[in-house]
């Protein structure tokens, strides 16, 4: 008698297969799609790598009569002025409380939602589906003035609360999760089902342990969108000490002149963060294909 | 002088002065005011300490400050005035001044310029003029900018022109010979026409036209003056490829701090990047026009919300005057490059940032750029995309003429 | 697995009868105790700003003084307004190109990046990925000042090698174009990431049985990819759609809707028009009807992918 809570077993369990060298023909195809692939992430990465370049030059030779890409003077300035003028680890910290805040808070009522919407079934069950997708399609514009005027009747305007729970679960991440529970062969839930174990104990322990990759993934893009927003931070507070990081780069740029070696130092600060934690997850992203036992 | 005495007076013994100003102030008692403004970019630190050094000058007003870009500024204001949560002083460029001074949002200044003890009549009259709406003063000046004409040295002597152009027949020569095409164009001046201070209204106004009357009750496009303005030099733009078409502010300021460009109309905020840039630029006064010699006067003015209560108006108009002070606007000027709000600053008293006092010469010719209460009509709406259509070909005089009537449209109803 | 006899009469006898009923409602008070807390946060924070944003859709709102009932005033004064007819198509001819370029890019690139043996897969993800970390507001600049002619860098090196570049963000007909780029360029590693995501759920057995039959490359690609990934594309297709319906950060930043409204989207005209024009009202009716279109659209292709959905 199987109980849900074993680990899933191999669906097929996969021959001992001796290991083959890759034919000629496939070390070529190989070799083209490596080319192509390194030329695509070249194009697609030179605007970065463009403002990490000007990050490091003088402010003065960024706008030059003789643009180079890389100058032979380097500098480090830009950084450190960014770092004081914007008192980057406060807007740092702030910046973690917000995006990881809500990353938190999303993924947990996401998912929930996603599961019922997957896999209970239920009366009404596609016309919740069509409200929620109907949240994704509001343009902020529209829904901005009215938002606020209802969190200052809260008195939520810059408060904790006002910044993270409008934005604590999200129609996207519901989307996705549900495209994602779906595609799960259902054998091992209904297994379960059958031995009686409540919903609950389903979602807990069978679904979210397969949904790892999906969870992962879901929670770095919640982060990183909620990382890099400028406009909902700064309206919700009415004072700087709740700022990001995002309005602090925004100081940069000036009404006349734009403080162009600052901006690029700044931004830089701010990603790589973001791309620690994306190849962070890269890694346990393969990790978790490789022990989830199903493949 | 004697004006700096009264103000030092009234600025250093707190609420018992602010009886001067006409209200009634509650004795002893700390008030606090939130202030807004877009004074991102390289003014913002200059700007805090400024307002540090108030705070710690006054004790019994606090000046809490929160510096946005100009844009989120702009989106956080109207809802704020419509909850309820809207500061108690605002900065903005008068020319969005009046859209919200309709509104009766701000409070009517009146009689803070009619009382003496402010010394309102030191400020300079360009400035005071883009408060006005329909005559009533509803902002103090918080900077002031007149635009001048930058002019790189090295580009003109390698085209053998000896100095800068003194009126317009020399200038169109001297743009045309700057001006080469080819695989790496050069352009005898950028000349900007959508998020930018405004360049294109100069060249109205110095031919006796304007987009609209200095009122701004009626559209003026469809002027001959006008037409002729904008065809003179559109045709240049066109042909001789003296700039290149529909650029934006920072864009012009990029292509002259490169040396791509060899004039710029620009204001004051720009010479300690060209600087060190290695630009060796002159200031010149904008070239007389063949109607008048003018330059447009870039304001940004302070309003108070007309919801504070009397105590929190009066410190207001404490730190609007302490602001505008000399000494205030002298230490401002220096590190910013803007002019000072009042007149009788020396060049001496500038002598650390000589460039300001090129500047403070030609502030008798400012005019502010204003459109009145339709400025966003008008000016996005209406003129800008004129102005693109023209230089992209469309033909003047036409597009002129229904521009105007859309303007007018805008004005009259 | 299979289910012995006893169990499955237990579960017959549970589906029917009045135990059935209650079984049901215990279902649906399940359903909706996990749906809880998003349901209260939506309600709460999108729904109900919707529903007054309606309301003001019906008035002439602009943030001071009064604001009176004008019924559908809103709706017929965008009917008849060429700003509203000329951004919308310029938002379709966003939409039009923006959304399957970028798709069928993603798709291709995940297939890249997620064969067995590519040596730095991980690395090229991340640099594809990179731009989807970045701010757009902060991204723009960059693209901004190398399409503007003669300081550019591009057009510099071009300049070298005697190619004169025009002024893209200057033309009325480039600087549509010129955006489009950045839009695709800016979603594309997100789209691929997520193709990657759903490429990992298909069981590599199914490949290895198509190969053993004889199946070639392409082969394999439409009946076994595709169909397989009917869940994850119906998902991008949807995102990336309303995605570029709202697209609005890099415009605003590139170009401001110009020259000549040549870039202004619908989304640009509702921020244009409710916090330059102070015209709130209208601005909510155009935001309800740009929602209507983008609702339209997606319940479309919903319809179009369900058909071809595969479920376990």
């Amino acid at each position: 008698m199987r109980s849900a809570t074993d680990t899933p077993v191999q669906i097929q369990a996969a021959p001992a297969r001796p290991s083959r060298p890759p034919s000629g023909r496939r070390i070529l195809s190989t070799g083209w799609a490596l080319a192509v692939g390194i030329a695509a992430a070249l194009i697609i990465i030179f605007p970065l790598v463009w403002v990490f370049a000007n990050s490091i030059k003088p402010e003065s030779e960024i706008i030059t009569a003789h643009p180079g890409l890389f100058s032979t003077t380097v500098t480090g300035s830009n950084y450190v002025q960014a770092w004081d003028a914007i008192d980057f680890p406060r807007l740092f910290l702030n910046t973690v409380i917000f995006a990881g805040g809500v990353t938190l808070l999303s993924l947990a009522f996401d998912s929930l939602t996603a599961y019922a919407l997957a896999r209970l079934d239920f009366p009404g069950r596609n016309v919740i589906f069509v409200l929620v997708l109907v949240t994704l399609m509001l343009p902020f514009q529209v829904n901005l003035v009215p938002l606020f005027l209802f969190l200052s009747d809260l008195h939520w305007l810059n408060t904790y609360q006002g910044l993270i729970l409008p934005r604590a679960t999200n129609a996207f991440g519901i989307f996705f999760l549900r495209q994602f529970f779906m595609s799960i062969p259902k054998e091992l839930e209904d297994a379960a089902r059958v031995d009686g174990a409540s919903e609950f104990r389903i979602y807990r322990s069978v679904v979210l342990r397969l949904s790892v990759p999906a969870l992962l993934t879901l929670g770095l893009f919640h982060f990183m969108y909620n990382w890099n927003d400028l406009l909902w931070p700064l309206i919700v507070s009415t004072n700087s000490s709740m700022y990001t990081l995002s309005s602090g780069l925004a100081l940069f740029l000036g009404q006349h002149v734009i403080q162009y070696g600052l901006v690029m130092a700044g931004s830089v600060l701010a990603i790589v963060p973001m791309v620690v934690a994306f190849l962070i997850i890269q890694r346990r992203f393969t990790e978790s294909i490789a022990t989830s036992g199903l493949r | 002088m004697a004006a700096l005495g009264l103000l030092a007076a009234g600025c250093s013994s707190g609420p018992a002065s602010s009886a001067s100003s006409g209200s009634s102030a509650a004795s002893g008692g700390h008030v606090t005011l939130t202030y807004w403004n877009g004074f991102t970019g390289p003014d913002g630190p200059t700007v805090t300490a400024l307002v540090n050094q108030f705070n710690k000058t006054h004790p019994n007003i606090t000046i809490k400050m929160s510096i946005m870009p100009w844009d989120v500024f702009y989106q956080k204001l109207l809802p704020a005035f419509a909850s309820g949560n809207a500061p108690d002083i605002v900065a903005m460029d008068t020319q969005q001044l009046p859209q919200y001074a309709a509104k009766n949002v701000f409070l009517p200044l009146t009689s803070y310029y009619s009382d003496a003890g402010n010394d309102t009549s030191a400020l300079v009259a360009g400035a005071v003029a883009g408060t006005k709406v329909n005559g009533t003063e509803y902002a103090v000046p918080a900077n002031f900018a007149p635009l001048m004409l930058y002019w790189n040295k090295k580009l003109f002597a390698a085209a053998h022109i000896s100095g800068p152009p003194q009126n317009w027949a020399q200038w169109q020569a001297d743009v045309v010979k700057l001006s080469h095409g080819g695989s790496s164009p050069q352009y005898g001046i950028a000349l900007a026409e959508n998020n930018t201070i405004p360049m294109w209204p100069i060249l109205l106004w110095e031919n006796g036209g304007g987009v609209t009357n200095p009122d701004a009750t009626q559209g003026m496009l469809s002027d001959p003056a006008s037409v002729g303005a904008v065809t003179q030099w559109s045709q240049l733009v066109l042909k001789d490829g003296i700039t290149p078409q529909n650029i934006t502010g920072a864009e012009a300021d990029s292509l002259f701090q490169a040396q791509k460009a060899a004039m710029e109309m620009n204001g004051p905020w720009a010479t300690t990047g060209y600087q060190s840039a290695g630009v060796d630029f002159g200031l010149a006064p904008i070239p007389a026009g063949p109607q008048k010699t003018v330059t447009l006067a870039d304001v940004v003015a302070m309003s108070v919300n007309a919801k504070d209560n009397p105590a929190q108006v009066s410190a207001a108009e404490t730190f609007m005057t302490w602001w505008n002070s000399k000494s205030t606007q002298v230490d401002y000027a220096v590190h910013t490059g803007f002019v000072p709000t009042v007149t009788g600053v020396t060049a001496a008293d500038l002598a650390a940032n000589p460039d300001v006092a090129q500047f403070e010469s030609v502030e008798g010719t400012a005019q502010p750029y204003n459109l009145g209460t339709q400025y966003t009509n008008i000016e996005t709406n209406t003129w800008e995309p004129a102005i693109e259509k023209i230089l992209q070909g469309a033909p003047v005089a036409a597009t002129l003429n229904g521009a105007n009537t859309q303007v007018n449209s805008y004005l009259g109803g | 697995m299979s289910v012995s006899t006893t169990r499955r009469r237990a579960l017959v006898a549970r589906v029917s009868g009045p135990f059935a009923t209650r079984t049901r409602r215990r279902r649906l008070l399940t359903a909706y105790a996990f749906m809880l807390p998003s349901l209260v946060i939506m309600a709460l924070f999108m729904f109900y700003p919707l529903i007054r944003a309606a309301w003001l859709s019906l008035t002439n709102y602009s943030f001071f003084g009064a604001s009176q009932f004008i019924g559908l005033g809103n709706y017929t004064r965008l009917l008849h307004d060429p700003q509203f007819w000329g951004d919308l198509g310029n938002t379709a001819y966003y939409a039009a190109v923006t959304t399957p370029v970028s798709i069928v890019l993603a798709l291709g690139l995940a297939l890249l990046l997620n064969r067995r043996g590519l040596p730095a897969r991980g690395i090229l993800r991340a640099a594809i990925f990179l731009p989807a970390v970045v701010s757009l507001a902060v991204a723009a600049i960059p693209f901004r000042l190398m399409f503007t002619p003669s300081i550019g860098l591009i057009t510099y090196w071009l300049g070298a090698l005697g190619i004169h570049a025009t002024d893209w963000l200057g033309s009325t007909t480039l600087a549509m174009p010129a955006v489009i780029i950045v839009g695709i360029w800016k979603n594309v590693g997100f789209y691929m990431v997520i193709y990657i995501a759903g490429l990992q759920t298909i069981p590599r057995e199914f490949y290895e049985a198509a190969r053993i039959d004889g199946a070639t490359t392409w082969q394999r690609f439409r009946l076994i990819t595709l169909p397989l990934l009917n869940n994850t594309t119906m998902f991008v297709t949807i995102i990336a759609l309303i995605s570029s319906f709202q697209a609005f950060d890099q415009i605003y930043v590139m170009t401001q809707g110009g020259p000549a409204f040549s870039t202004e989207t619908l989304v640009m005209l509702i921020y244009r028009q409710g916090f330059q024009n102070f015209s709130m009202g209208y601005a909510s009716a155009i935001g309800y009807v740009l929602v209507l279109i983008i609702l339209l659209f997606s319940l479309l292709q919903m319809r179009f992918f369900n058909r071809r959905a595969i479920r376990y």
